[in-house]
C-alpha cells in the first residue's frame, strides 16, 4: 500500500468532521472519494496534507507515519495537493507559479525536466508562461494548479474537486488529464462531485457520509450500487 | 522604462543625494534630509515583513526602541562605541522579534495586526516604568569628542547625512537582492496565498520568521542611528505607537511590496509633517496626522498599489 489511513478522527474545535475514517491506496491506482457537501471530503485531503491535525488515528505513507508532521514536510515525502478553488498565485506569472511548485526540488536539471513534462501535458501553459496567472481562464487556471502540483514530482497527487467552477465542456478534459497523469506513474486521490466521470476513471472509490465511510469498493461495483444510483446519480 | 534609462536615472539620483550637502549645507535642509532617509530606512525595514511577506505589523517601534536603548545603555554604562553596540542591539531586537513572531504568526491577518500593536504598547509601558534604563525620564547620551568611532559629530550634520544615506543604500541593495532571490519568491508566495504556499512545501512559519528577523534588524539599526543623532531618548520618542503607524503608512502610501515605495512615501510624508508643524506651530499639532489619514484614504480608493503605481502603469505580465 502506498497510503494507509487508519481510523482517523479530525475535528474543528468541538465539531467533528471525520469520525473514524480508514482508507488505503495502492500504487498506480486512482481512488475517488465521493460524498455530499460537508461529508468530510476536503477535510480528509487536508488531513493527509497535514494542513489539519489528527485527533486520533494515523496516516502511513510508504509505511511511515505522516500524520501531523507539518504541511511542508508532507510535500517532501512525495505527496502533493491540488487545492479546491485552484488557489493559484494570481499576481505571479504562470512560470513563477510552476517554479513555486518545484520548491522541494533543489536540483536545477530536475526542475527543467519537470517543467518540460508539464509543457508536454499542457501546451497552453507554455504559450502563456509570462502571463499573470490571474488572467488565465478558469480551465487554464485549473491546469496550472495541476501542473504546479506535479512540479514537486509527487508519488501521490491529490485533487480537491478539480472540476469545480470549470466550463462544462472542459470538464471531460480535466478527467482525461488525470487519467494521463496516472499513466505517467503518479498515484491519484480524487475528490469529486461529478460522480459518473470520476467513477469511470477510478479503480476504487469511497463514499463519505457525515464524516464516516458509508461504502467502499471497486468503482465499477459502486457505480451499480443502489446507494450511489439513488443518492448521486438520481436514478 | 528601458534598462539604460533605469541606470541613468539611478545614477543621477545617487549623484544628487551624494552631492546634496555640498549645495545645501544649512542645518535645516540637512536635518530634513536626514529625517527623510531615517524614515525611508524604517519604511524599508517594515516593508520586508509588511510588504514583501504581507504580514502587517503595527508594533515595529519595539525594534526601533530596542536598537536605540541597547546601544545607548551599552554606551552609558560600559562606554562601548555605538558602532559595536549596534550588533547586540540588532541581536536583541531579532531575538525579541522571533519571540513575538512565534505566537503571533499563528494568528490570522487582522489578529496578527492587533497582536503586534499590543506587544508594542506593552513594551512601551515596560520601558516607561523601568527605572534602571531611565524610566520615563529617558537617557541622555554623554557628549564625546567629534569622531567617527564615537558616532558623534558636533560641528556639522554632514557626517550623519552620509551615515544614514549609506545605511539606506545598503538596505536598498539588500531588498533588491531579496526580491530577486528564492527567499523573496517564497515571501511573495506566502503573501499571495499562505495555504497554497504551505501545500507546495513552503514552510510558511519559518519564512515569516526570517522576514520578521531581517525586518527587525533593519529597524533596530535605524534606532541606533536615531539615539546617536539626537543624543537623547525616552520611551515616547522611540516606542510610541505613532512611530509604528508611520512606518506602515509611508510604505503603504509609497507602495508597499515595491522596492522604492517606502522611499517615495518618506519623501512625501516627512516634509509634510515637518512643514505643517513649522507653519501651524503648537496649534497645528496633529494636523499632519489628519493629512496622513486623508492621503491613506485617497490611496486606498484610487491607487491601491501606492504612489509608485502612478510611475509604473501596469506591467505587461
Amino acid at each position: 500500500m502506498l497510503l494507509n489511513i487508519e481510523q482517523i478522527k479530525v475535528q474543528y474545535k468541538d465539531i467533528v468532521a471525520l469520525h473514524d475514517v480508514s482508507l488505503s491506496i495502492e500504487e498506480g491506482q486512482i481512488v475517488a472519494v465521493l460524498g455530499a457537501n460537508g461529508s468530510g471530503k476536503s477535510t480528509l485531503l487536508k488531513s493527509i496534507a497535514s494542513l489539519l491535525k489528527l485527533s486520533q488515528g494515523r496516516i502511513l505513507f510508504n509505511n511511515e507515519s505522516i500524520g501531523n508532521i507539518g504541511a511542508h514536510n508532507v510535500v517532501h515525502r512525495g505527496i502533493s495537493l491540488v487545492p479546491e478553488g485552484k488557489h493559484i498565485f494570481a499576481k505571479m506569472s504562470v512560470k513563477e507559479n510552476l517554479l513555486l511548485g518545484a520548491f522541494t526540488q533543489k536540483d536545477q536539471t530536475v526542475r527543467e525536466e519537470a517543467l518540460g513534462e508539464i509543457y508536454d501535458l499542457f501546451p497552453r501553459l507554455k504559450e502563456r508562461l509570462d502571463q499573470k496567472a490571474g488572467t488565465l481562464s478558469g480551465g487554464e487556471q485549473q491546469m496550472l494548479a495541476i501542473g504546479r502540483g506535479l512540479m514537486s514530482r509527487p508519488k501521490l497527487l491529490m485533487f480537491d474537486e478539480p472540476s469545480l467552477g470549470i466550463a462544462p465542456n472542459l470538464v471531460p478534459r480535466i478527467f482525461e488529464v488525470i487519467d494521463e497523469i496516472r499513466q505517467r506513474g503518479v498515484t491519484v486521490l480524487l475528490v469529486e462531485q461529478h460522480v459518473q466521470e470520476a467513477m469511470e476513471i477510478a479503480d476504487r472509490a469511497y463514499i463519505l457520509q457525515t464524516g464516516n465511510v458509508a461504502l467502499e469498493g471497486k468503482a465499477k461495483d459502486l457505480l451499480n450500487s443502489d446507494l450511489v444510483k439513488k443518492t448521486y446519480l438520481g436514478m | 522604462m528601458t534598462r539604460q534609462w533605469k541606470y541613468i536615472l539611478g545614477g543621477a539620483a545617487l549623484l544628487l543625494t551624494v552631492l546634496f550637502p555640498a549645495v545645501f549645507n544649512s542645518p535645516g535642509a540637512l536635518h530634513l534630509m536626514i529625517l527623510i532617509y531615517l524614515y525611508a530606512l524604517l519604511g524599508m525595514g517594515w516593508n520586508i515583513l509588511g510588504g514583501l511577506t504581507g504580514q502587517v505589523s503595527l508594533g515595529h517601534a519595539v525594534y526601533f526602541g530596542i536598537g536605540a536603548y541597547v546601544t545607548s545603555m551599552l554606551l552609558v554604562t560600559f562606554g562601548i562605541s555605538p558602532w559595536l553596540g549596534m550588533i547586540p542591539g540588532v541581536a536583541v531586537s531579532v531575538i525579541i522579534s522571533l519571540i513575538v513572531g512565534y505566537p503571533c504568526f499563528r494568528l490570522d491577518k487582522h489578529y496578527f495586526v492587533i497582536a503586534t500593536l499590543c506587544v508594542g504598547e506593552i513594551i512601551h509601558i515596560i520601558f516607561l516604568n523601568w527605572e534602571a534604563v531611565g524610566g520615563a525620564i529617558g537617557i541622555w547620551l554623554p557628549i564625546m569628542d567629534t569622531s567617527f568611532s564615537n558616532f558623534q559629530f558636533h560641528k556639522t550634520k554632514v557626517p550623519y547625512y552620509y551615515i544614514i544615506l549609506s545605511f539606506l543604500l545598503i538596505v536598498i541593495f539588500l531588498t533588491a537582492w531579496i526580491q530577486r532571490s528564492r527567499l523573496g519568491f517564497y515571501f511573495r508566495a506566502i503573501r499571495e496565498d499562505q495555504d497554497a504556499a504551505r501545500s507546495l512545501g513552503i514552510n510558511a512559519a519559518f519564512y515569516k520568521m526570517v522576514a520578521m528577523g531581517i525586518s527587525a534588524a533593519i529597524t533596530s539599526i535605524a534606532g541606533t542611528f536615531y539615539a546617536q543623532y539626537l543624543l537623547f531618548i525616552d520611551p515616547p520618542s522611540v516606542f510610541a505607537l505613532i512611530l509604528s503607524v508611520q512606518m506602515c503608512l509611508l510604505a503603504v502610501l509609497g507602495g508597499k511590496s515595491s522596492l522604492w515605495g517606502p522611499i517615495i512615501g518618506a519623501f512625501i510624508l516627512i516634509p509634510l509633517s515637518e512643514y505643517s508643524r513649522e507653519f501651524l506651530g503648537g496649534s497645528g499639532q496633529g494636523i499632519d496626522l489628519m493629512v496622513y489619514g486623508a492621503l491613506i484614504m485617497a490611496i486606498a480608493a484610487f491607487q491601491p498599489r501606492g504612489l509608485i503605481g502612478l510611475l509604473q502603469p501596469r506591467k505587461g505580465k
